[in-house]
C-alpha cells in the first residue's frame, strides 16, 4: 500500500501543474497608430485577446516544445514576447518591432514572419487572419510598461523514472540473475515474466518472448518506429508489479544464488534471527535504492516481512525484494 | 525518510498549484525565480543518478558504502571523479548509442511489410558466394554456382557445382571481409578479373537480381567471364546464408552484422561516435563522415562502384576489426557522397550533372535516406528532430487561400509545407526501394528517364508527379524542365526563398539545410533543449528557464559543440544534486 502511495506522490509531482499569474497589464484607450483611418471600428483587445487571435496564424511554428514557444501558453506569450522589449515596445508600436516583422521589415534574422510566404500584413490584408495589423497597432499603444510578473512558485523536479533497459539491468544485477534464467538460447521463454527487447531478437520471426513485458515497461522497439517511453501510468504500474514478484522469486529460488541474502540466510527466521534480517534488510535498502535505511525503514519492512511469513520465507523475501523495487526510490533517479 | 520527501514534494506541488507567495519559499541555486527547491540528493542517491544517467546501471553495494560517509570536499571530488570515470567508459558510449536510436528516430531501413521481401535484398549490390559441399575436392572453397543446393533453377548463371571436385580450379585469395587470411575460391569466383569482353566486371547487372553476377550477352548466353573480381570484393559471402535465398540475412533487419541491420544502427553509432569522440555535435549534420563496420562500408563501396572503380583498388578493408564501428569519410566509400563542403550545381542556368551531393553528417547515411521515405517526409522527421519543431493541424480559425498546385503556398496545407518545402528540397536526389536499391536523381548514371515515368514505374513515376515547376519544392519553369528534365531535381534554396530566416550559399543538398539550420542557431538551442531533458531529468520550461537556456546554449557553443565537457558540466551543476 504504502509503495502504491508513494508512487502515485512521485506521480503527481511529475505531472507538475499550471500555475499562471497574469496581472492586469492594459489600459483603457490610449493613442491610435497612424495609418488607422477609422478607430471606431477597431478592436481594443487585452493581450490574451491578441494571443487567441494570432495563435492561429503563429502557433505552427511557435508552439509548446518548439525551439521559440511564443504561443505555448499565454503565459509564454507574456514573458517571451510582451515582456521582451526587443519585440513589444509598449505603448509605441512605430518602434516595436514584432510589427515590423509581421510587415516584412524586420532587421534581425528573421525579416518578416510567417518567415516564409506573404508576410502577416499581407494575409491581414487578404482577410486571410482574425486580427489586423491596425488593431495589433492599436494593442501596443494601450499596452503600459511591462513589469516582469512573477511567476508561481515551482517545484523543481528533478526525477527521471528508470528506462526499460536500466530496470532490467537493475534486475539482473541486484538480483543475480542474467536473461538464461528467463530466455534459453533458442530464445525461448522458460520462466514467466521474461522480458527481452524485440530490437534485439535476431535470426527470430513469429513470438518474441518478453517483448510484450519490454513495451509494457516503456520499452522502445525502434526497428519498428515505437518511441520509448517514461510515463509512470497504469501499464507501467501494472507490468513491474509482477515482473518484479517473478525476478525476485527467481532470485531467491536460484541454486547458489546469494544476491538477496547479504547478512542473512533463506532459513533465517524473524523468531530465531531477526537481528539478521533486520541486517539483511538495511543492506538491501541501500545496495537496490541506493540510500541508507532509517530505523523506521527497517521496521516498516521488518513487518511486511513478518505479515507474509507464515507462508514461507521465501515468500517472505519476495514480499521485501518487491517492495523495494516497487518503491519510488528505486523507480526514480 | 524517502515518504518525508516524496510528501514534502507532493506538498510543494499542490502548494504551487494554489499560487501563494513564493517570497516564503527557499531558491534554487540558479535563483531563477523563487521556488520549492527540490531537496538535495544524498551522497549514494548522487552516485546513483551519476551512474544511471552516464552508464545505464546502478552502483554495487560496495560503491554506494564507498560514499555514504563522504561529506564536503571529499564527496564533491569522489564524485567528480565518478563522472569523469563514466564519461570515459565503454558504457558511455553504449548509453550514446541508446540515445542516438531515441535522438534521431530513424526505424528499420526501408522494409516492407510483405513477408519474405527481405529475402529479395539488393542492398549489397554484389554477387553472392556459396560454398562447395562437404564430400568434394574442394569443400568450403568459395564459388558461383548454378543450381547450387537445392536446385534453384532460376540461379543459373554461375559455374556447375562439378567445380568443385577439379583442385585445378582452386585458387587462394585474401577475401576483404577477413583481412590477413585466406580462403579457396573456385571457377569464376577466383578469376579476379576486374574487366572482361571490355565490360567493367565491378558493375553488376540484368538477370535475375544484381546480387548475383548473371550476365547476359546480346546472344543471349551466360557470359561466364567476370568474377569476384580483386580479394573478392565485387561478391560478399554470409555464413548462415542458404539457398534459393542467399541475401536473406542480409536483407533481415533482426539479422546481426546483416547490412539492413548495420544500415539501420549507424545514424546512432554515428551520434555515439561523435559525442565520445569530442567532435562538435553540429558534425551531426555538417560532417564528411560516419561510421560503418567493413560489411557496412561494403554497401557504400558496392553503392558507389558504378561511378567510379577506385575502390577497387584502396584495400579499404585491411583493417584490423572487421566488425568494429570506425570512422570513415564518406567520399572514400562512396564517390557521390562528395567531400567538397560548398559544391553548388544550379539546373535552371547549368546543363549536364552534378558530381554528387556534398556528404553531411547523419543526413546522408543510409540508414536514415531509407527509413524516412520520401523528401518531405525527412523534411518533417529532421525539423522535429534537429530544430524542436512540432507539425500540427492549423487553427479551424484559420483561412487559407484556395489550392491549386503548391502546398507550400496555397491551401491548408502550407500551414506546414511553408516550413516543410524549403527544407524538403535538400532531400530529393536519393531514392531507396524496399529491397535497397538506391536510384540517385539527377545524376549521370541515371538521368532523368521520361519512359519510366509515363509509365508512373517508381521513383521516375513519383518523381514526375511530385516534382512539379514553379512551386517551393520545384522552384523551375515548365519551359526549363521540357529543355532539360533533370532540373527537376534542383536540390538548393534559391535566394527568393530563406530558412530559419537565412538564406542559402547555393550548396546543394542535405549539407545545404544543414548549413542554414546551424547558421541559424535552431540546431544548437534544439540540442540544448534535448541534452538537458536528457540529463537533467526535467525539461526547460520554455518561460521560466528562458536565461538558464541562453546560458546553456552559449556554454555548448563556446565549448565547440562538444558534448562530454557540456554533459560533465551539467552533471556537476547544483540542480542535478536535487531530487528524490
Amino acid at each position: 500500500m504504502r509503495q502504491v502511495l508513494a508512487l502515485g506522490v512521485a506521480v503527481a509531482v511529475l505531472a507538475g501543474c499550471d500555475g499562471l499569474v497574469f496581472g492586469p497589464l492594459q489600459k483603457p484607450g490610449g493613442p491610435v497608430s497612424p495609418g488607422i483611418t477609422d478607430p471606431g471600428r477597431l478592436r481594443t483587445l487585452t493581450t490574451a485577446q491578441v494571443f487567441e487571435e494570432l495563435k492561429g496564424t503563429c502557433a505552427g511554428c511557435h508552439a509548446d516544445g518548439m525551439n521559440k514557444p511564443f504561443f505555448a501558453s499565454v503565459n509564454a506569450f507574456q514573458k517571451l514576447l510582451v515582456e521582451d522589449t526587443a519585440w513589444v515596445v509598449p505603448a509605441k508600436p512605430a518602434q516595436s518591432n514584432l510589427l515590423a516583422l509581421l510587415e516584412g521589415r524586420g532587421t534581425g534574422q528573421y525579416t518578416q514572419m510567417p518567415s516564409t510566404g506573404d508576410t502577416f500584413s499581407k494575409l491581414a490584408a487578404d482577410g486571410h487572419t482574425t486580427v489586423n495589423m491596425a488593431e495589433l497597432s492599436l494593442w501596443i499603444s494601450s499596452l503600459e510598461t511591462q513589469v516582469t510578473t512573477p511567476t508561481g512558485p515551482v517545484v523543481d523536479t528533478y526525477l527521471k523514472r528508470k528506462t526499460a533497459e536500466q530496470i532490467l539491468n537493475a534486475l539482473y544485477k541486484q538480483l543475480g540473475l542474467t536473461e538464461s534464467d528467463f530466455i534459453n538460447s533458442d530464445l525461448d521463454a522458460i520462466a514467466d515474466y521474461a522480458t527481452r527487447s524485440p530490437d534485439d531478437y535476431f535470426q527470430k520471426y513469429g513470438e518474441k518472448p518478453g517483448a510484450a513485458n519490454w513495451v509494457a515497461l516503456g520499452g522502445p522497439n525502434y526497428v519498428e518506429g515505437l518511441a520509448r517511453k517514461t510515463d509512470v501510468g497504469a501499464t507501467f504500474a501494472q507490468a513491474l508489479t509482477p515482473i518484479s514478484q517473478a525476478f525476485c522469486r527467481r532470485s531467491i529460488l536460484k541454486s547458489g544464488n546469494n544476491a538477496l541474502f547479504i547478512d542473512a540466510k533463506l532459513s533465517d527466521t524473524s523468531a530465531t534471527a531477526k537481528a539478521s534480517i533486520e541486517n539483511n534488510i538495511r543492506s538491501l535498502h541501500l545496495k537496490m535504492l541506493g540510500q541508507p535505511a532509517t530505523d523506521d525503514d527497517v521496521a516498516e519492512l521488518l513487518g511486511l516481512f513478518q505479515e507474509v511469513e507464515p507462508k514461507g520465507t521465501t515468500t517472505a523475501w519476495t514480499a521485501v525484494c518487491s517492495a523495494l523495487i516497487r518503491d519510488p526510490l528505486w523507480v526514480f533517479y | 525518510m524517502r515518504f518525508c520527501s516524496a510528501l514534502l514534494l507532493l506538498l510543494s506541488a499542490l502548494t504551487a498549484c494554489e499560487g501563494p507567495s513564493a517570497s516564503s519559499q527557499p531558491s534554487t541555486a540558479s535563483s531563477r525565480h523563487p521556488m520549492v527547491a527540490a531537496l538535495p540528493l544524498s551522497p549514494t542517491r548522487q552516485l546513483r543518478r551519476i551512474h544511471l544517467a552516464l552508464r545505464g546501471s546502478e552502483p554495487t553495494l560496495a560503491e554506494y558504502q564507498a560514499v555514504a560517509s563522504l561529506s564536503g570536499a571529499a564527496l564533491t571530488s569522489k564524485l567528480d571523479r565518478e563522472i569523469d570515470a563514466a564519461l570515459s567508459s565503454p558504457d558511455f558510449y553504449e548509453q550514446m548509442v541508446l540515445w542516438g536510436h531515441e535522438y534521431l528516430r530513424n526505424s528499420r531501413y526501408n522494409q516492407g511489410t510483405v513477408e519474405g521481401e527481405e529475402n529479395l535484398w539488393f542492398g549489397g549490390q554484389a554477387g553472392q558466394l556459396d560454398t562447395c559441399p562437404s564430400g568434394t575436392a574442394n569443400a568450403g572453397a568459395f564459388g558461383i554456382f548454378s543450381n547450387p543446393g537445392q536446385g534453384a533453377s532460376w540461379l543459373s548463371e554461375g559455374d556447375p557445382v562439378s567445380v568443385c571436385d577439379d583442385v585445378s580450379q582452386a585458387v587462394t585469395v585474401e577475401p576483404w571481409w577477413a583481412p590477413g587470411t585466406t580462403v579457396k575460391a573456385v571457377g569464376r569466383a577466383g578469376n579476379g578479373r576486374r574487366t572482361y569482353n571490355g565490360r567493367d566486371c565491378g558493375i553488376l547487372r540484368g538477370g535475375s537480381g544484381p546480387f548475383r553476377l548473371k550476365d547476359v550477352d546480346q546472344n543471349g548466353n551466360v557470359d561466364p567471364g567476370c568474377g569476384c573480381g580483386p580479394n573478392l570484393i565485387y561478391c560478399i559471402f554470409y555464413p548462415e546464408s542458404s539457398v534459393p535465398f542467399p541475401a536473406q540475412n542480409d536483407g533481415r533487419v533482426h539479422y546481426p552484422d546483416g547490412q539492413r541491420r548495420l544500415i539501420w544502427e549507424e545514424p546512432a553509432r554515428l551520434f555515439a561516435h561523435i559525442i565520445t569522440h569530442d567532435k562538435p555535435f553540429s558534425d551531426l549534420v555538417l560532417g564528411d563522415y560516419t561510421v560503418t563496420t567493413s560489411r557496412l562500408q561494403h554497401a557504400y563501396v558496392r553503392s558507389g562502384r558504378p561511378f567510379s572503380n577506385a575502390t577497387d583498388a584502396d584495400e579499404w578493408w585491411r583493417v584490423p576489426d572487421t566488425k568494429a564501428w570506425r570512422e570513415v569519410k564518406y567520399e572514400r566509400m562512396n564517390p557521390l557522397l562528395l567531400a567538397q563542403r560548398d559544391y553548388t550545381f544550379d539546373p535552371r542556368t547549368q546543363d549536364g550533372f552534378p558530381l554528387g551531393v556534398p556528404s553531411a553528417g547523419v543526413l546522408t547515411t543510409f540508414g536514415t535516406q531509407g527509413a524516412f521515405a520520401r523528401e518531405r517526409v525527412k523534411a518533417a522527421r529532421w525539423l522535429e528532430t534537429l530544430a524542436c519543431r512540432v507539425f500540427s493541424a492549423p487553427d479551424p480559425k484559420q483561412v487559407f487561400n484556395p489550392f491549386k498546385r503548391d502546398v507550400a503556398t496555397e491551401g491548408s496545407c502550407q500551414h506546414c509545407h511553408q516550413t516543410l518545402d524549403p527544407t524538403a528540397i535538400h532531400f530529393k536526389r536519393q531514392y531507396h526501394t524496399e529491397r535497397g536499391v538506391i536510384y540517385w536523381g539527377g545524376l549521370k548514371p541515371w538521368p532523368w528517364d521520361q519512359g519510366w515515368a509515363n509509365e508512373n514505374l517508381e521513383p521516375f513515376g513519383r518523381w514526375q508527379t511530385f516534382f512539379i515547376h514553379d512551386t517551393w519544392l520545384t522552384p523551375v519553369t515548365e519551359a526549363r524542365l521540357n529543355e532539360n528534365p533533370n532540373a527537376r531535381f534542383i536540390d538548393f534554396l534559391p535566394p527568393e526563398q530563406k530558412l530559419f530566416g537565412q538564406t542559402s550559399d547555393g550548396t546543394i543538398g542535405p549539407l545545404g539545410f544543414a548549413k542554414m539550420l546551424v547558421n541559424s542557431g535552431e540546431f544548437d538551442r534544439c540540442a540544448v533543449q534535448r541534452i538537458y531533458s536528457h540529463f537533467a531529468s526535467r525539461a526547460l520550461d520554455p518561460v521560466e528557464d528562458k536565461d538558464r537556456l541562453n546560458q546553456l546554449i552559449e556554454r555548448f557553443k563556446t565549448g565547440g559543440r562538444q558534448m562530454r565537457p557540456f554533459i560533465r558540466a551539467l552533471m556537476k551543476d547544483d540542480e542535478l544534486g536535487r531530487g528524490l
